[in-house]
């Protein structure tokens, strides 16, 4: 029992530290493989010891342990409640809960040794992660930014690490007398000990290359000898005069007084971690690039900005010297540069370069194009594929270029090219990050130009929108233009009805009126907007003239007319009409109205009433000479006992017949001619007034018996420029209408008068006169005063001819008038000697 | 010997029926108007008398013809008209004025003989 008691406790106490220092060894890694398995050893042999005493602990107190009612003695009890026994079990825990946190802590803490080649590796892997990142970055701003502060992370990162490189310990007195420095430094500077003891350790070899890194060193020996501890990178130089990055520490160490005893400089190779430093910043750039020349393409849809600007860009960022875009011409196999940024000075246009198999298409544009692979010139100044533009490159300063093709979908678009000034400026990475630009760009080019080819489309398709617009606009002008001439028509054609003399009635199949013109309307008396579209039955109140008009409409002839009378202007006098219909016929051929066209036929009739008068009078003037013609030649002809007195006699009458007959005839002859305007001329002779009416007057004056003739003539021996036959017949035709006219033994006065250039010649009768309507009509063709059976012969041309001849000597004729009282009529011809 | 009156305002007229009927048993007389017409068949109440219808002046043929044919004294005379106008309602006037026939100028001497014998029975 006592052995337990005596075990137990140390047992505890022995297994807890051994176990603490395991888990330390475990953790920081130090490999003291012996001692770590001594402990182990030891460790594991306590714990089976102690594993056995809690078995023996269990055997040996088994009833107490399993009879949880009954009591236990004091000795156990006092052994079972030692604290140790209670505290086993926790600490058990706590050792299973350590040895978990101290595998977890192996694995999470950081190694704290570094290899380079791991560095490399982790830069390396770094860099495909970038790559990746950079893939990303096209699509999301946001991913990229995540990139750049794992970037940013992985700076401090390295900048942290990279340590150690070229440790640099230095012992100076506090005035800056170095008194020693260890041999790392002395190796770098090709150097020994004692070129540097002894002297200020700011003249030194290392910091030789400049008067600013001298000064510096200066400055921090000063304030170090103060008691301030100084931590800064400096250049140190090396042998052959390189330069390599130390980070640089001064501190001061004190003696047992605590004044400054030493100052003491150390110094490590920095020159990894600034180039992986440097390396980064370049990743960062080339990102930076990529990132702006993605964000140019979102935004920039003008394909010669946006070639523009991602030269632009790449120039600026990348600092190449020139940067240029060319596309390719599928019809001249020659590349033209489009967009430009850097130093040029004209290279581009003095060049020419073709991507065909010619020596201007070897050089690294055509071979791009030609290859669809990035073609890299490290050495222009030395590769004969260059010979065509070397001497034009060389002159500007580029030392090196590079062509990217601009590829999408198998499709070459051109090339970006990118020259520097120096030789063999494009690596790996540099390469990798133009030809990500190049996709990008090309990826660009393609997307425009599917937008274009859109464009077009939407601009082919507006096109043929608008011209169809146009021609719509252009029908719908001439349909307006062809409506209103049809309008115009209308009107025209409804003008022309409404004004023309004839009354004109149009009805529709049920003998509504449809339209009725003005000379309808006044003819009838009615209003066309009362009677409308109204029967026309509506329109006309003289009932025997409705129904006329209805019954001609419901027979529906075309010709049928009849004639009717309406009041005329003068009572007794009407107006006689006539009524004509058609049938209006639809283009079918069926009846779809009636027009009613309404004539006034007053002056038709009156005119064939002459006419019948004219041939009844003219038949008789005929028959009355040839009566006596006939008569007293069939009388010679056919008797013999006609005494020479009687024959004489018979002859003389039927001479004078026959010129009367030839008069009637010459007379209607003449009018014939008035009216065609045909075969009547004067034939002018100067004759006096006095001769040529006396020669009519004397013939009545021995043949007329029954009338007094009284001849007055003023200045008988005035000439007169006449037509002296025609101007006879004017008196002849005057006289005898004076002497049918006038009661026998009436007095008939021919008077003659000079009025201004005239010779007027007047003929008064004591007659029987006319009315006033008659004076108006004397001159009207087939006229005739009086047309009673007992009426005076004459054909009613008389005064017809006599007008006509007068006008036709520039004179006038005229009548003056009064029933009962007698009639005189006046003519003037010219007075004339011929000369006119 | 009958009695025939020849009425026509011209003389050219009266003497061509005179001379035309000279070869008859005919007395002629003659009148230049209707009025004198009237007055000379009263006194002379002729068998026959030949009227020309259109007279210038006083009353014309067909007048006259009336008033004779309403003249008992005269109503039995036969009445030739001798006109120009030969047209049919100039011939129905004349009927209907009291014309016994009609005779329309011009006209053939021959003929106008075989009409007054006719007329005269």
């Amino acid at each position: 029992m006592d052995i337990f008691r005596l075990i137990t406790p140390a047992t505890y106490w022995v297994l807890i530290v051994m176990w603490t220092i395991i888990l330390f060894f475990y953790v920081s890694r130090i490999r003291l493989r012996r001692l770590q398995s001594r402990l182990i050893y030891t460790l594991i042999i306590i714990l089976a010891i102690d594993a056995f005493r809690t078995l023996f602990e269990s055997l040996y107190f088994g009833a107490w342990y399993t009879s949880l009612a009954g009591f236990i003695p004091k000795e156990v009890h006092t052994f079972l409640v030692r604290p140790e026994m209670v505290i086993i079990p926790k600490f058990l825990n706590i050792i299973a809960a350590t040895v978990i946190i101290a595998i977890l802590l192996r694995r999470w803490l950081p190694q704290e040794e570094f290899e380079i080649s791991q560095l490399e590796s982790l830069i390396k892997n770094r860099t495909s992660e970038l790559v990746a990142v950079n893939e990303n970055l096209r699509k999301e701003i946001t991913e990229r930014k995540q990139a750049e502060e794992a970037l940013r992370e992985s700076e401090k990162f390295f900048s942290g690490t990279l340590n150690d490189m070229l440790s640099f310990v230095a012992v100076l007195e506090p005035d800056g007398k170095l008194i020693f420095v260890n041999n790392t430094p002395l190796d770098v500077a090709g150097i020994r000990l004692n070129d540097v003891k002894g002297k200020m350790f700011y003249d030194a070899f290392w910091w030789q290359y400049s008067a600013e890194a001298r000064q510096q060193i200066k400055e921090d020996i000063e304030i170090c000898a103060i008691g301030k501890t100084l931590v800064h990178e400096i250049e140190l130089q090396t042998v052959g005069g390189g330069l390599i990055w130390i980070e640089y520490s001064m501190h001061p160490i004190y003696n047992e007084h605590g004044k400054i005893k030493y100052l003491v400089p150390e110094g490590r190779d920095i020159t990894e971690r600034k180039q992986a430093e440097e390396h980064i910043q370049h990743l960062r750039r080339v990102l930076m690039a990529i990132r702006d020349v993605n964000q140019l393409i979102v935004h920039e849809k003008n394909r010669q900005k946006l070639l523009q600007g991602a030269c632009d860009i790449l120039n600026q960022t990348r600092e190449y010297k020139l940067v240029w875009i060319g596309l390719v011409r599928e019809d001249s196999l020659e590349v033209t540069p489009v967009a430009q940024a850097g130093f040029e000075e004209g290279y581009l246009k003095s060049i020419k370069i073709t991507w065909d198999d010619s020596e201007t298409g070897k050089g690294p544009t055509g071979t791009a194009i030609r290859t669809r692979k990035p073609f890299v010139m490290h050495n222009i100044a030395g590769n004969p594929l260059y010979k065509p533009w070397r001497e034009d490159a060389i002159k500007r300063g580029y030392g090196s270029s590079a062509a990217f093709p601009l590829i999408y979908e198998n499709r070459v678009f051109g090339t970006l090219n990118v020259y520097a000034n120096f030789s063999g400026a494009f690596d790996g990475e540099e390469i990798d990050l133009l030809v990500e630009v190049s996709q990008d760009i090309a990826f660009a080019l393609y997307i425009i130009e599917v937008e274009k080819e859109r464009r077009c489309a939407e601009d082919a398709l507006r096109k043929v929108h608008e011209e169809l617009e146009t021609r719509v606009s252009e029908r719908t002008e001439e349909l307006n233009k062809a409506l209103t001439d049809m309008q115009l028509a209308r009107d025209r054609i409804d003008g022309i009805i409404k004004s023309i003399a004839d009354g004109l009635i149009v009805t529709d199949i049920d003998n509504r009126v449809i339209l009725i013109n003005r000379a309808a309307e006044e003819l009838l008396s009615i209003r066309s907007n009362n009677i409308i579209n109204r029967p026309i039955d509506f329109a006309i109140h003289e009932k025997t003239l409705r129904e006329k008009v209805k019954y001609t409409l419901d027979k529906k002839t075309t010709g049928y007319q009849f004639d009717f009378e309406l009041p005329g202007t003068v009572a007794g006098h009407p107006r006689i009409m006539r009524a004509i219909t058609s049938v209006i016929q639809d283009k079918k051929g069926s009846q779809s109205g009636i027009v009613m066209i309404i004539h006034d036929v007053t002056n038709e009739r009156e005119m064939d009433r002459m006419k019948t008068e004219f041939i009844s009078t003219t038949a008789h003037e005929f028959r009355t000479p040839l009566t006596s013609i006939r008569g007293f030649s069939e009388i010679l002809l056919t008797r013999d006992n006609i005494s020479s007195t009687e024959r004489e006699k018979f002859l003389l009458y039927i001479n004078k017949q026959a010129i009367n007959l030839t008069r009637i005839i010459t007379e209607l002859l003449d009018i014939s001619r008035i009216e065609s305007g045909r075969g009547f001329s004067l034939n002018r002779t100067i004759c006096s007034a006095g001769e040529t009416v006396d020669s009519v007057t004397s013939y009545y004056q021995t043949m007329s018996s029954r009338h007094i003739f009284s001849v007055d003539l003023d200045d008988k021996s005035t000439k007169l420029f006449i037509d002296k036959e025609k101007i006879e017949r004017v008196l002849t035709n005057i006289i005898d209408n004076a002497i049918n006219y006038s009661p026998d033994g009436g007095t008939i006065l021919v008077t003659g008068e000079i009025t201004g250039n005239n010779y007027r010649v007047s003929v008064n009768d004591q007659g029987i006169g006319m009315t006033p309507e008659q004076v108006d009509k004397i001159f009207v063709k087939f006229f005739r005063a009086d047309t009673t059976a007992s009426a005076p012969e004459g054909t009613g041309l008389g005064m017809t001819i006599v007008k006509y001849i007068v006008e036709a000597h520039g004179g006038k004729v005229w009548v003056e008038s009064e029933q009962g009282k007698g009639t005189t009529v006046r003519f003037t011809v010219p007075i004339g000697t011929g000369n006119k | 010997m009958k009695k025939i009156l020849i009425v026509d305002d011209l003389l050219e007229v009266r003497d061509l029926v005179e001379v035309t009927l000279r070869v008859g048993d005919y007395r002629i007389l003659q009148a230049e108007s209707g009025e004198e017409a009237i007055e000379v068949a009263r006194a002379e109440r002729p068998e026959l008398i030949i009227m020309d219808v259109m007279m210038h002046g006083g009353i014309d043929g067909l007048e006259a013809t009336r008033t004779l044919k309403n003249d008992p004294v005269t109503k039995d005379c036969k009445i030739i008209m001798l006109t120009a106008r030969g047209q049919e309602t100039d011939k129905t006037r004349g009927y209907e004025a009291g014309a016994d026939d009609y005779f329309i100028k011009p006209f053939s001497p021959l003929d106008l003989i075989e009409k007054v014998e006719e007329v005269l029975g």
